[in-house]
């Protein structure tokens, strides 16, 4: 069997949060300052076999961009490890990153932002290639951005351009194209069509498949939108809280949702195949702070089917029979007298 | 059929800018009647935002109505004085934005605020007032509704800010309702509860609304009727359902073949080929007809009028298609 693409484990990232005032406190007759710690991301695991699209969703805030963020080592992690095509790069010193992005790149919501405004699109796309050294004549520069601009949907008039001078889907091609320079094994797209008109989305996405068939890519594809993750994705991560709460491949995931949070998600999300608002799960309250987890299940708080237990114990992600895995006490194997209906 | 609470006749709203006249707004007719949802719908750019604003009376200077009518309850807003509009925005036509700050004040208490509206369109007591404002918060699901009123609005989060706004909304006894994307930067399960909220207070206070969104599947769930709007035209308009199943008009078409259906998944989506055209240049001929795939020489020619194909559904377009279209 060929190793994992990206094979994460208790990944954990924390901000530390407020200034030093902010935190002081008077404790035993003398001033304290504790730590205090945003924990985005608790304890998040993963794995993506080659060719493999495996889509993170849940709703703002829940950490899908600091685990993207994280794996690409835009942030450091606090804990974890992150290993690609079997190594660990959780430690890696920055300079020690620049092979490991050859095989990694990322793309971003906002194509307007992540576009250096003052550079030609040749060189924009071509700049990741650079970095990895080597030198490259004006000719050959040239043509491999060319082509590279093909492979997207671009012309070679355009390559000579600014950013300011593309559309939205437009500049989202040419943030792929920048990512395919360097012939990536895993590319981390962090809501790529999220700020797309639909009949763009629509474009986009079918780029990114094709380029998946054509290069045999792995996509960690973040994304708020359940549709789009059902579209694009092989496997789908459900995040709260920073946790993962389940894992299943897309066909399960949709057909036999397993953890209370998945449930509520899927029936809350509108589609165009329901037109009644009446059978949507209630939820109530709001998601708890991420500066004060709750003891126990992160969604007991507001879970329709919490009992005693979930405050007191934390449920880890157990793997189940059919391939999902689950962090839910009612899913726990050895607590059998209480299944979900 | 009881007569419809606004209708709008044929709205011509442009801006004139130094790169040309736009066009926002380019012949737009719809009614709305009581108790109903109508959504607008389109790609950014359509013109969606700006009849909206139209109707309010908040067009300013490039931007001008030019022409059209605006008829509610039988009275032309669009003859109004800006002095009128005044007390109609707020009172008889409220509106709900997609950021809720936009319609409340960062230093007055969410208490103060829905206070003013009651004192404004009723004459309770300020125990009644209050009485009435806890009501109203504890009606939009706003838990120990009483401790709230003297909280301020950055005090809430984006979900319970714009539950707020409806309250606001609903305490003026507004009879129609203007939402502009109003969950569109909220989660779906607050989505979820906020659009179940506003359907259900139109439905059991025979007011109306429109519902202004890029989202076809909320417009799917909440609409009772749509018009489609394409560089600021209507391209079609109808019934939600026989929209949503069977639509006439190609770019309708197009926009819902190219949304992943859980429900139908394909391995790839339908594209609308290139992009929305410049609205300063177009001339006549369909604005659509160059992403078209039933365009014919004659699109270019003669721009297709709103006309009835079957059903309730009107749509602009010379060659419609059949409800059994492939
Ligand atoms: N750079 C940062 N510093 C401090 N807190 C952050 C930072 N980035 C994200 N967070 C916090 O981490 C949590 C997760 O955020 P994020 O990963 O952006 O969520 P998502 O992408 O799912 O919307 C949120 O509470 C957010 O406020
Ligand atoms: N203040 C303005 N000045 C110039 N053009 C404007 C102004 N407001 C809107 N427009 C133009 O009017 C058109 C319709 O805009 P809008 O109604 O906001 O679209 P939608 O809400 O459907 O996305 C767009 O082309 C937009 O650029
Ligand atoms: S009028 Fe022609 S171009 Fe326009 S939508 Fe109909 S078929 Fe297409
Ligand atoms: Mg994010
Ligand atoms: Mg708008």
């Amino acid at each position: 069997m060929t190793p994992p693409v990206l094979e994460v484990k208790d990944l954990v990232k924390a901000f530390p949060v407020g200034g030093f005032l902010d935190r002081l406190q008077v404790g035993k007759g003398s001033l304290l300052a504790p730590q205090r710690q945003l924990r985005a991301v608790n304890g998040v695991s993963l794995t993506i076999a080659p060719g493999e699209v495996f889509a993170l969703v849940g709703e703002s805030g829940c950490g899908k961009s600091t685990v993207a963020k994280t794996i690409a080592r835009i942030y450091e992690p606090t804990s974890g490890e992150i290993r690609i095509d079997g190594e660990d790069v959780s430690r890696l010193p920055f300079r020690a990153m620049l092979p490991v992005r050859r095989k990694l790149q990322m793309i971003f919501q906002d194509p307007y932002a992540s576009l250096d405004p003052r550079q030609r699109v040749r060189d924009i796309v071509m700049e990741p290639r650079l970095a990895q050294g080597g030198r490259l004549s004006r000719r050959e520069l040239q043509d491999e951005a060319v082509a590279l601009l093909a492979k997207v949907g671009l012309n070679a008039e355009q390559a000579n351009r600014y950013p300011h001078q593309f559309s939205g889907g437009q500049r989202q091609r040419i943030g792929i194209a920048r990512a395919l320079s360097v012939r990536p094994t895993l590319i981390i797209a962090d809501e790529p069509v999220s700020a797309l008109d639909v009949s763009i989305q629509a474009q986009i996405l079918n780029l990114m498949k094709d380029l998946r068939d054509e290069f045999r890519l792995s996509y960690l594809f973040v994304s708020h939108d359940l549709s789009v993750a059902h579209h694009i994705a092989d496997r789908i991560g459900v995040m709260y809280l920073g946790f993962m709460v389940e894992t299943a491949s897309r066909d399960q995931l949709f057909r036999e949702p397993k953890h209370p949070y998945t449930r509520v998600l899927l029936s809350a999300a509108p589609t165009l195949d329901k037109s009644n608002p009446g059978t949507k799960i209630e939820i109530r309250g709001e998601v708890p702070s991420a500066l004060r987890l709750p003891s126990g299940c992160c969604f007991r708080t507001r879970c329709p089917l919490a009992f005693d237990r979930c405050a007191v114990e934390r449920p880890a992600l157990k793997p189940q029979a059919d391939g999902s895995a689950v962090a839910c006490h009612l899913h726990d194997r050895t607590d059998t007298e209480r299944m979900i209906p | 059929m009881a007569d419809p609470l606004l209708e709008v006749r044929d709205l011509r709203t442009y801006f004139h800018t130094f790169g040309g006249v736009v066009k926002a707004v380019d012949g737009v007719s719809f009614d709305v009647r009581q108790g109903e949802v109508v959504g607008l719908v389109g790609e950014s750019g359509g013109g969606k935002s700006v009849v909206g604003f139209s109707i309010l009376g908040l067009i300013d200077p490039p931007g001008r109505i030019e022409a059209g009518e605006i008829l509610f309850a039988g009275e032309n807003l669009a003859a109004k004085s800006e002095e009128e509009m005044r007390s109609v925005r707020g009172g008889e036509i409220a509106m709900v934005f997609q950021d809720p700050m936009t319609s409340l004040n960062p230093v007055y208490t969410v208490g103060h605020q829905m206070d003013e509206m009651l004192r404004l369109h009723t004459d309770l007591d300020r125990k009644a007032r209050r009485a009435r404002c806890v009501e109203m918060l504890e009606q939009v699901g706003i838990s120990e509704a009483e401790s709230r009123l003297d909280a301020y609005p950055h005090q809430f989060s984006g979900g319970m800010r714009q539950r707020v706004v409806i309250a606001i909304a609903l305490l003026a006894g507004s009879r129609l309702i203007i939402a502009d994307e109003p969950t569109t930067a909220l989660d779906v399960t607050v989505q979820a509860q906020i659009l179940k909220l506003m359907r259900r207070q139109i439905v059991e206070r025979g007011a109306a609304m429109i519902m202004v969104t890029h989202d076809l599947a909320v417009i799917s769930e909440m609409a009772d009727r749509v018009v489609v709007l394409y560089c600021g035209k209507v391209v079609e308009r109808g019934r939600t359902a026989e929209i949503i199943n069977a639509p006439s008009h190609p770019y309708t078409r197009g926009l819902l073949d190219s949304i992943p259906r859980i429900a139908e998944r394909r391995d790839r989506l339908d594209q609308i080929p290139g992009t929305v055209p410049d609205i300063r240049t177009l001339g006549k001929g369909c604005s659509f007809r160059d992403r078209c795939f039933r365009a014919q020489p004659v699109c270019a020619e003669k721009t297709p009028v709103l006309s009835p194909v079957r059903g309730s559904l009107d749509a602009a377009c010379h060659f419609p298609l059949e409800e059994t279209a492939p």
